[in-house]
């Protein structure tokens, strides 16, 4: 049935995300497959495991990054180079690629969406003037992160306690934080009672809650996303638009997760992934007109938009018509 | 082709007005030509007329190798090899006679027709006027007959009037009532249809300019024979303007200049493929289009 | 905003029934009736004419198979709905469980009892045509409806609704005229929801999700046939006429849209057999010319048919009683109602290209991009006179299909056959112009 239009990136990006999911919890919790490797556990990847996971050999970036900035000054900051370096290579290659294919806020995120979706509740749209608020908010963040805890490592204050809370400041406000410490003492590897971490825990219920009504919810305001999006729109990764197949249909943007508006509103560039785009590939599997979007590396498009009466199962390479 | 070529074509224009006839050689000269009022039979008044005209200039039956027909009552001449509309036929006629001209006006009996020259006399773009008849030559003649004066002489009289009175009615109905009442203030005939020629000078200068070229123009059709509005438009257009030696012919000879010919014949050429944009691979490094 | 559940007396006319002669009424129903027959045959002596066409000829028959279909839906309960433009989302008129038309008429007699009462107001004649044949009831198939849906569009429309309004209910909906994204969006959101209101309190039924779910499948299914049919017209010999596809897509407004479907792919067959005989619409080498500008509503044929006789052949269009009708799917990212709502409200909006709009320059990139894909060689603009919208977008067309090396005709024609001749030459001459130009490219490109 070609009635609507069938998904051909999400069955992908949904495999990906999955194993995203799988490794994290393999890493924290020493789980089968990635968790009982040694060499797997090794393995550094962004935001795929958390500190707060008393067994997890790495950390996700963001909390490397700000313990470098605390505790790094001593080594000239050698560690939390390395680390963004790697990170803003990885975007230079690959685009905020990681947002939508692996990261595992996008796929609890999701998870909810689907959830709602399948209890026919409406989605809440954001207003314009709110979205537009919106967009600055994770800039501050990042900016706010970096001007708590660089301050607190450079006066070599070292107090504990500040240096646990503030100069983490963003984790005591990370979802994940409030997971992780919540699932491990119900799963019994903590022990019953011992402090919660309260801001962390609201902010957990606020991502539940938001994201099930919104769309990415957390996604517009998280600093991880923001640190990618300053290099993401250098990226080798492209949202490509043929402009002159655009039919101006607004479907790229009522059906974006994060209201990317650039991919309906620009009608000049080749690449239109700009900052926010997640290069989730949703707006190339909904836009109706043949080729008009494409998921590209470079010049070569991996997947483009399809008329809809004739859309190839699984088709994930695109093969050009004609010649 | 195998056999020689025959040294006359026949153009032939069936205006709504008159019905014009020229006969060209293969260098492009006008041997013979003929005019007469169109009947309401034009396929054999057409044919008649040739004949008249090929019998005056000697000219035997046999010795035509192509008979075009033009004009709007093209199809009724059932004896043409070929028809051709009067815009296509005029463009023809204008290229040859003045390959430098760009902007082409066709005044006739019933329409004006304005046409842009590109490369090799194919024209760009053309515009006529839409149902209303003001100035064209049915108007002019109209005009003529209500200040009783022959038309043949209306050009010469209104050029010698020294300031044209203002006509500003341009519905050929409308125009005639302003006529007479100027007729009626005592105003001198002459400077009447100079005021007329001026607005019919206007009138196709609006045309000129919708064209929008720079270029010269060129004026045919029947109305190019009267000088009146010739002089009125060069003076408006303030640009080069072309006047043939028979105005009116232009039609009847593009027509007959469009009669293939050996080396330049235009074949119907079936279009070969549908282009396909290419993404060139440069493009592809540049984020930015355009 | 709506006024059709205002029973008043009629705003125009006191005495609507009497105002007009019945022998008025009998002219005008003849002369429409023989001039849908003229144009029927006319059509059919197309040479090489897929034989499926005659259904769809059947479909626009005057007072044919679809009028007697709706008299018998309404007897048993059902609801008609007109509408007067290709904004109104048939989609959910059928949910309604109604039936839609477009009424827009194409007839030539009923501009004259239009403009007696309305004197000539310099409108566009198929606004006139439209209110005339409802004044004298010459239009069988506009008398079968029980609610009028009109987008205030143009001037004419606008006020057409309300004139309308002395003979049948009418709906207005309120287009926003300048696109600017989201409170555009809301706005016309607004509307639908109105317009889904509306419907229900009609046919006294709520629209169910699965019902509108199921509609937007099949006119999604519809859609996708019509693509293929497109696919057609791009071959070098297309083996359709443009007229038989404004035909077929102008059938898609009268239909019930399974059947067209159906119909459809069945065309779609005997198209392919077509093809391998070597079949094809229009005469060799014919220029391929695209059509634009105002609505052309069947049997308001007159330039298509002149075009296809001069030696052209419509490959492609860009109208809203053509392509348009079929050419942007409703997408859906998520099924509840209010976001299939914002789906349909969208489909229909946004990517329309009608130039009631501004800034409209998707009308031109959309053009491009057909006159491309279609081979297009020349573009025939056409402009009801009267339609101050088209008439002044055409310039702007023009300019810019100028720098593309794209030669375009303006023809501006009535609701009459008087200029039928005139036009002709016109057409010719571009025709003429296009094969010129051909022949030139071709040897230029082989001398260099
Ligand atoms: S923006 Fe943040 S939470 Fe969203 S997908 Fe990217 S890293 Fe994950
Ligand atoms: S979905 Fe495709 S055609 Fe529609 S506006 Fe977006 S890019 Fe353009
Ligand atoms: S613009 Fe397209 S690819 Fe980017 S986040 Fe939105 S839907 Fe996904
Ligand atoms: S043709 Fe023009 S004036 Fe007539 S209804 Fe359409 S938009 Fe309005």
């Amino acid at each position: 049935m070609d009635r609507f239009k069938g998904s051909i990136i999400r069955p992908w990006r949904l495999l990906f995300q999955f194993l995203g999911v799988a490794f994290l919890l393999g890493q924290s919790f020493g789980l089968p497959p990635f968790g009982t490797s040694p060499m797997l556990r090794t393995l550094f990847l962004p935001n795929a495991s958390c500190r707060y996971v008393d067994t997890a050999p790495t950390s996700c970036f963001y909390y490397q990054f700000q313990d470098g900035m605390t505790s790094g000054a001593s080594t000239y900051y050698v560690d939390v180079i390395v680390v963004l370096l790697i990170i803003v290579l990885m975007v230079l290659v690959l685009g905020r690629i990681w947002c939508s294919w692996l990261c595992p806020f996008g796929l609890v995120q999701e998870g909810l969406a689907y959830l709602r979706e399948n209890l026919n509740i409406r989605p809440y749209r954001l207003k314009w003037a709110h979205r537009e608020l919106l967009r600055p908010v994770k800039y501050v963040i990042l900016f706010l992160t970096v001007l708590l805890s660089l301050p607190i490592g450079l006066s070599g204050l070292g107090l504990l306690g500040c240096q646990s809370t503030l100069a983490l400041p963003f984790c005591q406000v990370c979802p994940a934080k409030g997971f992780f410490t919540v699932s491990e003492q119900l799963l019994g590897l903590e022990p019953w009672g011992t402090a919660l971490p309260l801001l962390a825990i609201v902010s957990l219920l606020l991502f539940l809650v938001s994201s099930f009504f919104v769309k990415m919810a957390f996604c517009r305001i998280c600093p991880m996303g923001a640190f990618m999006a300053l290099f993401s729109r250098f990226s080798l990764m492209w949202l490509e638009k043929d402009v002159d197949k655009c039919t101006k249909c607004r479907i790229c943007l009522r059906v974006c997760p994060v209201d990317h508006d650039r991919v309906y509103e620009d009608m000049e560039s080749v690449d239109v992934a700009g900052s926010d785009c997640t290069l989730c590939g949703r707006c190339v599997e909904m836009c109706p007109e043949e080729g008009c979007l494409s998921l590209s590396f470079g010049p070569k498009r991996l997947a483009s938009s399809k008329k809809p009466g004739r859309l190839g199962f699984l088709g994930m390479f695109h093969r050009k018509e004609g010649k | 082709m195998s056999e020689p070529l025959k040294p006359y074509d026949v153009g032939i224009d069936v205006g709504a007005i008159s019905t014009k006839v020229a006969v060209v050689d293969k260098e492009r000269k006008l041997v013979a030509h003929g005019v007469r009022l169109t009947t309401m039979e034009p396929g054999k008044l057409a044919r008649s007329l040739l004949d008249e005209v090929l019998k005056e200039a000697g000219v035997d039956n046999g010795q035509i190798q192509y008979i075009v027909a033009t004009g709007q009552g093209r199809r009724s001449v059932d004896f043409a090899d070929m028809a051709r509309t009067e815009i296509t036929a005029f463009s023809k006629g204008a290229y040859y006679l003045h390959p430098e001209s760009v902007i082409l006006i066709d005044i006739g009996g019933q329409g004006i027709r304005a046409m842009r020259r590109g490369e090799m006399g194919i024209i760009e773009d053309f515009r006529t006027n839409d149902k209303c008849s003001s100035g064209t030559g049915s108007f002019l003649d109209a005009m003529a007959t209500a200040l009783e004066v022959d038309i043949k002489d209306a050009g010469s009289l209104a050029v010698s009037s020294c300031g044209g009175e203002e006509v500003c009615a341009t519905c050929t109905v409308f125009a005639e009532s302003e006529v007479v009442s100027m007729i009626a203030k005592g105003k001198k005939k002459e400077d009447i249809l100079a005021g007329l020629d001026k607005m019919v000078a206007r009138k196709v200068n609006g045309l000129v300019n919708s064209m929008r070229s720079k270029g010269p123009v060129f004026i045919g059709g029947g109305v190019g024979e009267n000088i009146g509005v010739v002089e009125e438009l060069k003076s408006v257009a303030n640009r080069e303007v072309f006047v043939p030696e028979h105005p009116q012919l232009i039609g009847a000879m593009g027509a007959a200049f469009m009669a293939p010919r050996e080396h330049e014949g235009e074949k119907e050429v079936r279009r070969e493929e549908v282009v396909v944009k290419k993404r060139s691979f440069f493009d592809l490094f540049r984020k930015v289009k355009r | 905003m709506s006024r059709s559940d205002q029973e008043g007396p009629p705003r125009y006319l006191k005495d609507r029934e009497e105002y007009f002669s019945d022998e008025q009424r009998k002219r005008t129903t003849v002369e429409s009736r023989k001039m849908e027959k003229r144009v029927r045959e006319n059509l059919r002596a197309q040479k090489d004419r897929p034989a499926v066409m005659k259904y769809f000829d059947d479909i626009h028959t005057y007072g044919g198979i679809r009028v007697k279909e709706l008299k018998e839906f309404r007897k048993t309960g059902g609801k008609v709905v007109g509408t007067l433009c290709v904004m109104v989302p048939f989609e959910l008129i059928n949910a309604a469980g109604a039936r839609g038309v477009r009424v827009s008429s194409g007839y030539y007699e009923p501009v004259h009892p239009a403009n007696e009462l309305l004197g000539d107001a310099g409108l566009c004649p198929m606004v006139k045509s439209t209110i005339g044949a409802k004044m004298v009831h010459s239009d069988p198939l506009a008398e079968e409806i029980d609610l009028l849906v009109c987008p205030a569009t143009c001037d004419g429309k606008l006020k057409l609704a309300e004139i309308y309004e002395d003979w049948a209910p009418v709906m207005m909906m309120n287009i926003p005229r300048v696109k600017t994204g989201d409170t555009t969006s809301r706005l016309w959101m607004g509307e639908i929801k109105f317009l889904k209101q509306k419907l229900e309190e009609l046919t006294g039924r709520k629209i169910k999700r699965k019902a509108l779910l199921n509609e937007i499948g099949k006119w999604n299914d519809a859609q996708a046939a019509w693509g293929r049919l497109l696919e057609y017209r791009k071959s070098k010999t297309p083996p359709i006429s443009g007229q038989d596809m404004m035909l077929i897509a102008q059938a898609s407004q009268k239909d019930e849209i399974t059947r067209w479907t159906k119909k459809v792919k069945d065309l779609e067959k005997e198209l392919k057999v077509m093809v391998r005989k070597g079949l094809h619409a229009g005469e060799t080498g014919a220029a391929r010319i695209m059509l634009a500008g105002s609505p052309m509503i069947y049997p308001n044929f007159k330039i298509p048919s002149l075009v296809e006789e001069s030696g052209g052949l419509i490959v492609s269009d860009e109208l809203c009683s053509g392509h348009r009708i079929m050419s942007d799917p409703v997408m859906l990212d998520e099924r509840s109602m209010s976001e299939m709502l914002m789906a349909l409200a969208e489909r229909y909006f946004f990517p329309c290209t009608c130039p009631c709009f501004s800034p409209n320059d998707d009308r031109i990139r959309r053009m491009k991009e057909s006159i491309h894909l279609f081979g297009v060689e020349g573009v025939v603009f056409h402009t009801l006179r009267g339609c101050h919208l088209n008439n002044l977008e055409a310039t702007k067309i023009e300019m810019k299909l100028r720098e593309a090396e794209i030669p375009m005709i303006k023809l501006e024609s009535e609701y009459d056959d008087g200029d039928v001749e005139q036009v002709r030459t016109r057409i010719e001459a571009f025709v003429e112009m296009i094969k010129t130009r051909r022949a030139f490219s071709v040897k230029k490109e082989g001398s260099s």
